[in-house]
């Protein structure tokens, strides 16, 4: 009764034929660059690549050991409003310690503002040095807008009724309420899959927090505000002539073997399944797998 | 008396596009197939019978570009006549082996029901179910809605000329299906990002639609709420989802699928029937799975083998309830939101995935039926009404900046873009690039060089389907749609490194246009910046 739609679906009769698009993905386009993308209110997404050029340029420019001397970060400007962001002209930045051969991280941000990432160099000296600039971002406001328009106005306690009647309780998680509907029935494809327990339960989770907070208009000096969260670092270390595989991605290792990589945890269980293989003799494996188990409450 | 305000039903009916003319059978073609018997022709014969009964109605349907390419074509045409004439072989035998049975009413209302599908499908439509969606369309009964051409999810890219191309060649493949440009368009999986409004607004379009927070979180704060749309600063309007109606379909708590008289989806005859007699309704590899056809009700929260015997005519009763439940509490809703909002009638949005109704809730489709004619016949207070027929009753809106969201679970990209996908996005977005690089370096081009950057031009659409990086995030053939993505990836690459290199393989092109042969028509130029 096991048997599901979801294998590799096709039915073997001609073992011919070949896809010519069976061997693997470029690791490099050969351009150092960095993309930007946003997630959630709170989250974005930072991508990159740099070539052997950029680091032998850097190098030839700060000194050989420039790489050991100084660490990876990712800048994050806040260039709200800036139509021309010039590298000095940002309302404000912070930076984040990045393992450059990480090569994408997940970012935490405030909702509601744009940004323009810089990938770089910190030395102890404190000095900046430029790897690769991305593109902007702007961050959903998360909440609703306390900024009204005269012309279209609402007495506020009808509006309240409103807010109410359009779902503001099932964004708002405040109340603890778990709306699970939005996992189950709004898409198609857990409607052809055969088996909707396959589903990880992962998925099985609820609204964010970042949904939506409660809208500004209401704040007043009697009631305080509270907004937290958590993220999870994931790192290792393996032998040299290991491959390391994170679920289907392969790891990049540093120099020494060590690896690290951040993510956004949301509600539920991750399983995160580590496996390593030796670089030639397949048959010698290591695999570890770890279980996270977040669990929110207010 | 005059209504109080009004009810926007709205069905995105959407499958990625799986044609696989390289092998003479495929498991996901039956996606197609299975949507086509259980939702898309009952939907039509739905509309067929309210004309015919002369009960006036209206919905709002995607068709998206996908949808449309595997409706009109030859193979996967072809291949669903042969899908539905061995249902129908099954169906007639199924008569004889059930008779004097509990099994024998629904043995014979799946006899009843492909035998009028295809009725419709050859002898209405002439094979060309588009037609029958079109002929809705011209009578003013159905507005059919575009959607990005492939289902891209656009917030996630990052060129705008690719989120313009997925607007423009959408529109383009929409009026050579319908014969004249979209009025509407359903953003894949409602995702919207400020600034894609522009798109809209230069093909014409006029409205999209949102999840709730979408037009809640607009800047400045929609005066009505979700109860009317607002216009984007580019002038399309935004509707968004109501969230009450939704839930009473969808809740898995309280919905009405789960009603214990209603069909049970996961006992099918593919495994209960004798292997010898069932083997050759399978798959050639002769392999039990579903085949469509199901005899047993939910029943309760029993085993699959404790499951009772499926009797439609009791399912039919039940879903006329479920429909008189639903209009009954959206006057109640309309009517409570028409004491708050005093200067125009509200509407309500009901937004699902089409293929819920009918594959997924096989009664789903019963229940339109009854909705319509109930809100035809036994009340005042509401009103069906299409997002352009409130636009004309309604041309003044609020002018307000919807915010970035999308319909999908915690209301933004998570579902796109996390852990167990994100890899994807450094392919897509460089692919864009290059596509964009070679429509500026090549304008006009012709003869071959045009065929691999047309060909280039539909793998690159293709790999952005939101529905690749979906099927990854629930593990639903994920291996497939990770195949899919580096397939389009790779073939693109390939296409990139000929055209650059001045060294096209004519045969790879041509092998690439048979095989991904989606928008015959597309023209690369769409990406020049």
């Amino acid at each position: 009764m096991d048997e599901k739609l979801s294998s590799t679906a096709v039915i073997r009769i001609n073992h011919g034929e070949q896809d010519k698009a069976q061997y693997d993905l470029p690791q490099s386009y050969g351009a150092t660059e960095s993309y930007l993308l946003p997630k959630d209110p709170n989250w974005m997404f930072l991508f990159w690549d740099i070539v052997k050029e950029t680091y032998e340029y850097i190098k030839d420019t700060y000194g050989q050991d420039i790489f050991e001397r100084a660490k990876g970060i990712i800048r994050v400007y806040d260039v709200t409003d800036k139509e021309n962001f010039d590298g000095t002209n940002a309302n404000s930045f912070f930076d984040i310690d990045v393992v450059l051969d990480a090569r994408s991280w997940y970012i935490n941000a405030a909702s509601a503002r744009r940004y323009i990432c810089d990938l770089g160099l910190l030395t102890p000296e404190g000095r900046f040095i430029l790897i690769t600039r991305s593109n902007g971002t702007t961050l959903p406001p998360g909440r609703v807008s306390n900024v009204i328009d005269e012309k279209w106005m609402m007495v506020e306690g009808d509006y309240q009724k409103l807010l109410k009647m359009s779902g503001q309780d099932m964004f708002d998680r405040q109340g603890g309420s778990s709306e699970k509907l939005q996992h189950i029935f709004t898409h198609k494809w857990k409607m052809f899959d055969f088996d909707i327990n396959s589903l990880p339960s992962s998925h099985i989770s609820s609204w964010s927090s970042a949904a939506l907070v409660r809208p500004e208009a209401e704040e007043t000096d009697e009631d305080i505000w509270l907004k937290a969260d958590c993220e999870l670092i994931v790192y290792g270390q393996a032998s040299k002539n290991a491959k390391v595989m994170l679920g289907t991605t392969p790891l990049k290792l540093n120099e020494d073997g060590t690896f690290s990589l951040r993510y956004s945890l949301q509600d539920g269980q991750v399983i995160i399944p580590i496996r390593a293989e030796h670089k030639t003799k397949a048959e010698k494996k290591r695999a570890i797998t770890i279980k996270a188990q977040r669990q929110k409450e207010a | 008396m005059e209504e109080k305000g009004y009810l926007s039903l709205v069905l995105h009916a959407h499958l990625p596009f799986i044609r696989h003319p390289e092998y003479p059978d495929f498991l996901e073609e039956d996606w197609f197939f299975e949507a086509m018997v259980e939702t898309y022709l009952p939907l039509l014969n739905v509309y067929e019978n309210l004309t015919k009964e002369g009960v006036d109605f209206r919905i709002t349907m995607s068709l998206t570009p996908p949808l449309c390419a595997m409706m009109s074509d030859e193979l996967l045409i072809s291949r669903f006549r042969h899908y539905l004439n061995q249902r129908i072989e099954l169906s007639k035998k199924e008569i004889e082996r059930t008779r004097n049975t509990e099994f024998a009413e629904v043995a014979q209302m799946y006899k009843n029901k492909f035998l009028r599908y295809q009725d419709l499908f050859e002898n209405y439509y002439h094979g060309r179910i588009l037609e029958g969606f079109k002929k809705f369309q011209d009578m003013g009964k159905l507005e059919i809605i575009t959607c990005c051409a492939t289902h891209g999810y656009l917030p996630l890219q990052v060129h705008r000329e690719s989120v313009r191309a997925q607007i423009k060649i959408a529109v383009e493949d929409y009026k050579r299906h319908f014969g004249r440009g979209p009025r509407g368009i359903w953003l894949a999986e409602c995702a919207y990002n400020p600034g894609d409004d522009k798109f809209l607004q230069e093909e014409g379009i006029r409205f999209f639609f949102m999840e709730s927070h979408g037009v809640m979180h607009s800047v400045p704060r929609p005066k009505y709420g979700i109860y009317a749309p607002v216009y984007t600063p580019n002038g399309v309007a935004a509707f968004a989802r109501d969230m009450e109606s939704a839930q009473q379909v969808w809740s898995a708590e309280s919905g009405y699928p789960g009603d214990p008289n209603y069909r049970e989806f996961y006992r099918d005859l593919g495994y209960d029937l004798d292997y010898e007699y069932i083997k050759p309704y399978l798959h050639s590899d002769g392999v039990r799975r579903n085949i469509g056809m199901k005899y047993h009700k939910i029943t309760g929260k029993v085993s699959l083998n404790q499951k009772q015997p499926y009797y439609p005519s009791r399912a039919r009763e039940v879903a006329a309830s479920h429909a008189g439940n639903f209009m009954f509490n959206r006057q109640k809703q309309i009517e409570y939101l028409a004491s708050v909002i005093t200067d125009r009638k509200p509407l309500v949005v009901s937004m699902y995935d089409a293929e819920l109704y009918g594959h997924w809730w096989y009664e789903g489709i019963e229940f339109l039926e009854y909705l319509f004619k109930k809100i035809y016949y036994d009340q005042k207070d509401i009103k069906l009404i299409t997002p352009m027929e409130y636009l004309q009753k309604y041309p003044v809106n609020q002018v307000a900046q919807p915010s970035m969201s999308s319909w999908g679970d915690k209301g933004y990209h998570d579902v796109w873009l996390n852990s167990g996908n994100d890899w994807i996005y450094r392919h897509l977005i460089k692919a864009a690039q290059r596509m964009i690089e070679m429509a500026n370096k090549f304008p006009n081009a012709d003869g071959v060089l045009r065929r691999a950057l047309n060909q280039a031009a539909r793998e690159l659409v293709l790999m952005q389907s939101s529905d690749w990086a979906f099927l990854m995030t629930v593990g639903t053939a994920k291996e497939y749609s990770t195949k899919r993505t580096k397939d389009h990836i790779q073939r693109f690459i390939a296409l990139y490194e000929m055209i650059m290199g001045n060294r096209i393989d004519e045969g790879y092109v041509y092998n690439l246009e048979q095989r991904d042969n989606i928008f015959p028509q597309i023209n690369y130029e769409v990406y020049r910046s």
